[in-house]
């Protein structure tokens, strides 16, 4: 079975990278990384990649904008999303899960259990 | 005259005898036949006059008589018709010799006195026994008052009869004196005056009944007026508070912001203050007696009509409207506002009148949208670092990686500028709030403007060596008075802005300039510039031009937040002219 990637949006380069590192290391995945709404598109569209992690709060264009332009595009709307946010109150968790997001993991993160988090949302089994 | 002749012709008649025979015994004596003849005939002549005479008298006697038992009769008619007259009158008379002290009553006069007639013995000590004992002083006084003064008597007592009955009679009589003008008599008549003695007691103890009702009336009277008295007061002063309530009241009406709106059963305005005239932005007299229903978006008016009929009949006497739902109202051009709203009912009569309290919250809800994004923010801004932080040690902990490899040693770096962060950005929160509340007092002083630049041109030095950028300051000495610290550190963030956007080899220029009532301080740069639609907000917190600035330029969101604060605070203004790719200017003014 050829490993899972994600496809990891934040434009806070430190947190692109923690959460490489997480995925990588704790579940073995291929991460690639956007900064910004604009090149998580471009990105989801050319590599297509398992799933998308997207933060919610960016600068031009939020994970919800975001979001909804995967939606849009036919080549991008099977890709699950979940969001990685800090906006993480129940009346946000009903607003993510009404718009169809599979799930959202708050932040500040805990490194080992992320990638846990997303295959259990996704069904995956870890090692895949 | 016709009285006197008789008694004058038998005067005439003695002397006529006394000539006769005067001359019979002179003819005796003197004469001769011859003249004896002519005696007898004088004397017979004369005897014939006297006869005449003489039956003259008797005659006029005889008539004298008849008219003297006429007159007596007369005076016994006249008598008997006054008797008749008093008798009718019920009036007794009495007849007192004063001289023989005797007195005379009639049988009317014992009548009144309980006698039997004829049995009055005629003394003084008789009368004086019939009289009440308690009346007896004043008679005698009467009685010797009329004597001295010979004036006409008039009393009035009490008389006592055998039974022991009292009654009442009145005395008058009219003194006669004799020629000397001592009384020798005193007539006079009596009356029972009982009837009328009686009506008088009656009236007077009706007067004194009268009397003493008009009394107790007046006394009700009094007390009623008393108690009017005291109602009125109280009216008075009810009216008086209820001026000053009225006058309160209006006031209330005239400076509350709120929309104070009441309606009628049929839900009619019936009241319309100056604040929902504001709201709305009807004139009040616009809306007297329209439908409420002017007032509320067209979907709300049935469920609002309903929402008013079944409060009516509710128990509670206030509630909360829109407890259920958000309430909005309608202005007079049509937008709406989301309102919060309360209704009180009050029951005048028959009638029910409903009263509305109203509020325009849309400042409020803007506020408090502002509010949940600045939260939502500074969680963002505070959970970003903290991810960092938390992931980073959080592998390096795990032992999946090795502390002194270069991943090891990244996830340390990333874990060291991301406390460096979060200690700034806490730090930057703190100051804002504190400046923001009030809670830094400024300790002002008179300060050399070239001092305070020089303090912070040491601060930012270093970075800007780092960056390759020259400062370059042209000031005047000037002294202002403010608070210095705060001061340095509005020069210090704008300064450290200018160096971070700069490229390197570029320089930042520094001046300050006095103007006719302020200081401008003047920061410029060669940066990047600012978009124009960022100029507006870019003052406000968190709203850098990018937010990867926070990471990449040390920043927090909050620098140009705090500079605006400080200047504020000192009265003073700030703003930036700017365009993208063209640099920043960045002033401030601190008031002289």
């Amino acid at each position: 079975m050829a490993t899972k990637r994600i496809l990891v949006v934040d434009n806070e380069s430190y947190i692109q990278e923690v959460a490489k590192l997480c995925l990588e290391t704790v579940a073995g995945w291929d991460v690639l990384l956007a900064s910004s709404g604009q090149d998580c598109l471009h990105q989801a569209e050319a590599e297509q990649p398992d799933a998308i992690l997207l933060d919610v709060m960016m600068p031009d264009m939020d994970g919800m904008a975001t979001f909804q332009k995967l939606q849009e595009n036919p080549a991008t709307q099977p890709i699950p999303v979940i969001l990685l946010t800090a906006k993480i109150q129940s009346s946000d968790r009903r607003r993510y899960a009404e718009i169809g997001t599979i799930a959202a993991i708050a932040k500040p993160f805990d490194p080992l259990k992320l990638a846990g988090q997303v295959a259990a949302a996704l069904g995956w089994t870890l090692g895949t | 005259m016709t009285r006197l002749i008789p008694q004058k012709l038998t005067a005439g008649f003695a002397i006529a005898i006394a000539v006769i025979t005067a001359n019979a015994w002179i003819s005796y004596r003197n004469f001769s036949q011859i003249n004896d003849t002519l005696a007898f005939l004088f004397s017979l002549g004369l005897l014939t006059i006297l006869y005449y005479l003489v039956r003259h008298d008797i005659s006029a006697r005889q008539q004298t008589q008849v008219t003297l038992q006429d007159r007596e009769n007369h005076l016994r008619e006249r008598e008997e018709r006054l008797r008749l007259a008093l008798d009718a009158a019920q009036m007794g008379i009495w007849d007192w010799n004063t001289l023989t002290n005797h007195i005379v009553w009639s049988n009317e006069h014992e009548r009144l006195f309980g006698l039997a007639p004829g049995t009055f013995d005629g003394t003084y000590a008789t009368f004086n026994a019939c009289i009440h004992p308690d009346d007896r002083e004043s008679i005698t006084q009467a009685v010797n008052h009329v004597r001295e003064k010979k004036t006409d008597y008039s009393h009035e007592y009490r008389v006592v009869w055998a039974d022991g009955s009292i009654h009442w009679i009145e005395g008058r009589g009219k003194l006669y004196s004799n020629g000397s003008g001592e009384v020798v008599r005193i007539l006079g008549t009596v009356k029972d005056i009982n009837v009328r003695k009686q009506t008088e007691e009656a009236l007077q103890t009706e007067k004194r009944n009268l009397e003493l009702r008009v009394a107790e009336r007046t006394a009700e009277l009094l007390q009623i007026n008393q108690h009017l008295q005291h109602e009125l007061d109280e009216r008075q002063k009810i009216q008086a508070d209820l001026q000053i309530s009225q006058a309160q009241f209006a006031g209330i009406l005239n400076i509350a912001e709120d929309a104070i709106i009441s309606i009628d059963s049929q839900q009619q305005i019936t009241l319309f203050n100056q604040g929902a005239e504001k709201i709305f932005g009807y004139p009040a007299q616009a809306v007297m007696g329209q439908p409420l229903d002017l007032l509320l978006p067209s979907r709300f008016i049935q469920a609002h009509r309903q929402h008013v009929t079944e409060f009516k009949g509710s128990p509670v006497q206030a509630r909360r409207m829109g407890e259920r739902r958000e309430i909005y109202g309608r202005r007079k051009n049509g937008s709406e506002f989301p309102a919060e709203a309360s209704i009180s009912k009050l029951n005048v009569g028959q009638e029910t009148v409903f009263t509305v309290f109203l509020q325009d919250i849309t400042e409020r809800k803007q506020i408090d949208r502002m509010k949940d994004e600045f939260v939502s923010v500074v969680s963002h801004e505070l959970r970003t670092p903290l991810t960092s932080i938390h992931g980073s040690l959080g592998m390096l902990a795990s032992g999946l990686l090795k502390p002194d490899s270069d991943q090891g040693n990244r996830m340390l770096q990333i874990a060291v500028d991301s406390t460096d962060r979060l200690v700034r950005l806490i730090n930057d929160i703190l100051d804002i709030e504190r400046i923001e509340s009030g809670r830094v007092k400024m300790e002002k002083e008179f300060c050399q403007a070239d001092d305070l630049i020089t303090e912070a041109l040491d601060t930012v030095q270093a970075l800007a060596d780092k960056a390759g950028v020259t400062l370059s300051v042209a000031s005047v000495p000037l002294q202002i008075w403010t608070d210095p610290d705060q001061i340095v550190q509005t020069l210090t963030n704008l300064i450290s802005n200018a160096i971070k956007f700069s490229p390197h080899g570029n320089t930042v220029w520094l001046t300050v300039q006095r103007q006719p009532d302020r200081i401008l301080f003047t920061v410029k740069d060669q940066g990047r510039g600012i978009p124009a639609d960022k100029l507006d907000s870019i003052f406000e917190r968190f709203q850098q031009v990018d937010s990867s600035d926070s990471r990449n330029h040390e920043g927090t969101g909050l620098g140009l937040a705090i500079c605006r604060s400080i200047v504020q605070q000192h009265d003073g203004e700030i703003w930036v002219e700017s365009a993208l790719g063209q640099g920043s200017t960045f002033y401030f003014t601190i008031p002289l």
